[in-house]
């Protein structure tokens, strides 16, 4: 059943959303804390100017964001000194839930954000956008604040409809959202197929949310964590946001094709876990590429064993610091 | 009565004004940042050849959204778009003082700006051309309110909307024509290079020159058809212009353009030129030279020749003993800012024909001004803005009201 309602009634443009000064009464009225969160791998080229510009714009002149944290994979450049220096809160990923084997990912820094984090709300951006500008921040915070019903926000880039009648562009999702999520989803979750840009690596949510999915650790992350919101809460909880244009690195077809493995992964693994298609056997957990050099082909194997994390409710030191008296949990 | 205005309480204030600035270094990085991404102008397109209409104002509207966004008094635009944000002072009686910016930038097409900071730099086309005198204009308003500074006279915030290729004058010189009341004194403000301190104008045309195919007519051309060799020996017929070697005078032939193919003659050939020199009548002489040889070249080659003049300025001065060049030298020094003095057309010389006593300043240090490579420095950001405000208080405090 494909309620293609949503599309029109849960998609909003961030121009929408411009005067923050709006925003931050809404988040008061509604007692609201919000986090901003930079997952970092090796971001120097970029990090210091989405702090700059976010803290100077959403924290400095008008009060809408409480803190901004930059949660580090373990750059070997200089990402988490830049990052303190202009004013973040700077963590290394593996010193977070020490106790915890230490897992390398994004995934693994989005879900130990939450730990140490004190939002109500988390705002997840990408740390190499090179044209950062407030608008992806209260443009995801928009939705959350002005909608009761919206607990979960995903960005989206560029128009999706041409507003010039003689042409029509496609919908704006990259290589593997058209070539490999749009397919699956049409296939067992039509609905889903209205989120625009399923792999933006933007989005907003409240902490009940986060707190109660699990998060796998590699390229899955975005796609599991669409797949849990559905199930769980319905597309009425979710809304997706224009921000205009983003701009970023391009990745190699070869990066994007075990993106693309990655995410078949944890979707296979999703549908097995609920009966919608039966296994006989494990899936293998390797990427197999072929790189042509000098006329020869060389086997290139990328390990992707598939690692999650639990939802972190099931943590104790978790539960022991963000309720610490049992409420609030779902 | 005393007509010396005393500075030193300004200056004995400006080291402590300069690092009370490192901590609003980030406001004045946010706004250079917002400002100067907006593409020169947005383009719309009738198809890929077409050119639809071409819309300039764009960071003109976004400064004045702004200006009213962080707080000024008043906002509004004259009318050819420049954006004029107002901050009131104390004493109503005392007229306005004039801090300006160029919005537009050396760059004037829609192409995408992505600024980039990293070790201390912030760098992209146009940082310096001027998205940081821009940006630092934009920040007064919230900068005098996190300092508690205030001034007795108005301040008048400016950005000058230049109107794409060879207008950015016009703007200016319609902004002051606009203006009803007599100023007390103007800082124009560039990205770089700090230390710059542009008191004077030189005389200045500048000019296009373009020549065409005529259809002569059942004559034939005597060119061949071919307009780059025309603008070649009108090239040759300019370089034998004599120059004076005082007062020094100099023309400079910036642009050249002209065909389409390799394997055909080009059709039409334009250039740019710009005649400099300290005295008007020196420009004035060698324009008229210059007017002879388009024309000539009309009828010797029976090509369709034109001379369009785009720009000028008169050699305007306020000269070295002027009290606001002193107080702008006074306040650099004890910022420890070594001045740089050389002439300066655009803005500066239209506020000094108008006789208004002006000075041009640069906010920080910089490389590779026009390059996309270009990059300013952040560290000095802080020096830029105290001397900013180290002179428009001495303009506050009087120094240009006997000049």
């Amino acid at each position: 059943m494909l309620d293609s309602n949503w599309l029109t009634t849960n998609t909003y443009h961030h121009s929408r959303f411009r005067d923050i000064a709006q925003l931050v009464e809404r988040k008061l009225e509604r007692g609201l804390r919000i986090s901003v969160c930079f997952p970092t791998l090796n971001e120097e080229k970029t990090i210091a100017k989405e702090i700059i510009l976010l803290r100077s714009e959403l924290m400095s002149r008008y009060k809408l964001v409480d803190e901004i944290a930059v949660i580090d994979s373990g750059s070997t450049d200089r990402t988490r000194e830049i990052a303190a220096e202009y004013g973040a809160q700077v963590y290394l990923a593996s010193d977070i839930l020490p106790d915890l084997e230490p897992l390398r990912g994004k995934g693994e820094n989005l879900w130990k954000a939450l730990h140490v984090l004190s939002g109500d709300i988390i705002v997840y951006v990408d740390a190499d956008i090179k044209n950062i500008h407030p608008r992806f921040v209260y443009g995801l915070l928009g939705p959350l604040l002005m909608h009761e019903d919206v607990r979960f926000v995903k960005a989206f880039y560029d128009r999706p409809i041409s507003l010039d009648a003689k042409k029509v562009k496609p919908s704006g999702g990259g290589r593997v959202t058209e070539l490999v999520i749009r397919p699956l989803f049409s296939l067992y979750y039509p609905e889903l197929t209205q989120i625009i840009q399923p792999l933006s690596g933007e989005y907003a949510g409240f902490r009940e949310i986060f707190e109660t999915i699990s998060f796998p650790i590699g390229y899955g992350i975005e796609t599991s964590m669409l797949l849990d919101i559905y199930r769980r809460w319905g597309m009425p909880a979710m809304a997706q946001v224009d921000l205009d244009k983003r701009v970023h690195r391009n990745q190699s077809t070869l990066a994007l094709g075990r993106m693309a493995f990655g995410i078949m992964q944890t979707f296979l693994e999703r549908l097995a876990s609920e009966g919608r298609i039966s296994m006989e056997d494990r899936l293998h957990d390797s990427m197999i590429q072929y790189e042509l050099e000098n006329g020869v082909y060389s086997r290139r194997e990328h390990s992707m064993e598939r690692h999650e994390r639990p939802p972190i409710v099931s943590i104790a030191e978790y539960t022991a610091k963000h309720h610490p008296k049992g409420e609030g949990k779902a | 009565m005393d007509m010396t205005v005393n500075i030193d309480s300004i200056l004995e204030g400006l080291p402590e004004l300069r690092s009370r600035f490192v901590g609003l270094r980030d406001l004045v990085l946010s706004n250079l940042v917002l400002i100067g991404e907006i593409p020169g102008a947005a383009v719309t397109r009738e198809d890929d050849d077409e050119v639809d209409k071409v819309d300039y104002a764009l960071r003109a509207k976004f400064f004045a959204d702004r200006l009213v966004e962080l707080g000024v008094d008043e906002c509004s635009a004259d009318d050819s778009g420049n954006p004029v944000g107002l901050v009131k002072g104390s004493d109503p009686t005392l007229g306005p003082i004039i801090v300006a910016a160029h919005l537009d930038s050396f760059i004037r097409g829609s192409e995408e700006i992505h600024f980039s900071i990293r070790e201390g730099t912030i760098a992209g086309q146009g940082v310096l051309d001027n998205a940081v005198g821009a940006g630092t204009i934009l920040s007064l308003p919230e900068l005098l309110r996190e300092l508690k500074i205030s001034f007795k006279s108005d301040l008048y915030i400016v950005g000058f909307a230049g109107k794409g290729p060879r207008t950015d004058q016009v703007a200016v010189r319609r902004f002051l024509e606009n203006l009803s009341v007599p100023v007390r004194g103007a800082v124009i403000v560039e990205g770089g290079e700090l230390g710059r301190l542009n008191y004077y104008s030189e005389a200045m045309i500048r000019a296009d020159v373009k020549v065409d195919v005529r259809d002569a007519g059942g004559l034939e051309s005597k060119a061949g058809d071919n307009m780059v060799i025309v603008m070649n020996d009108l090239i040759d017929r300019i370089l034998a212009i004599e120059l004076p070697q005082k007062p020094p005078t100099r023309i400079n032939i910036g642009r050249l353009k002209g065909g389409l193919k390799y394997g055909e003659p080009a059709l039409s050939a334009e250039m740019g030129l710009e005649i400099r020199s300290y005295k008007d009548d020196e420009v004035e002489r060698i324009s008229v030279k210059l007017e002879d040889i388009v024309a000539s070249a009309r009828y010797e080659y029976g090509v369709d020749a034109r001379l369009e003049k785009v720009a000028s300025a008169r050699a305007a001065s306020i000269g070295y003993a002027h009290p606001l060049v002193k107080a702008s030298v006074a306040v650099m020094e004890k910022l420890g800012i070594e001045p740089a003095v050389f002439s300066s057309e655009s803005e500066l010389s239209a506020f000094l024909e108008k006789g208004i006593s002006a000075v041009t300043i640069g906010i920080t240090r910089g490389e590779d001004y026009r390059l996309e490579t270009a990059r300013a420095s952040i560290e000095t950001i802080p020096d830029g803005l105290a001397q900013l405000i180290g002179i428009i208080s001495a303009i506050d405090e009087g120094v240009c009201d006997h000049a």
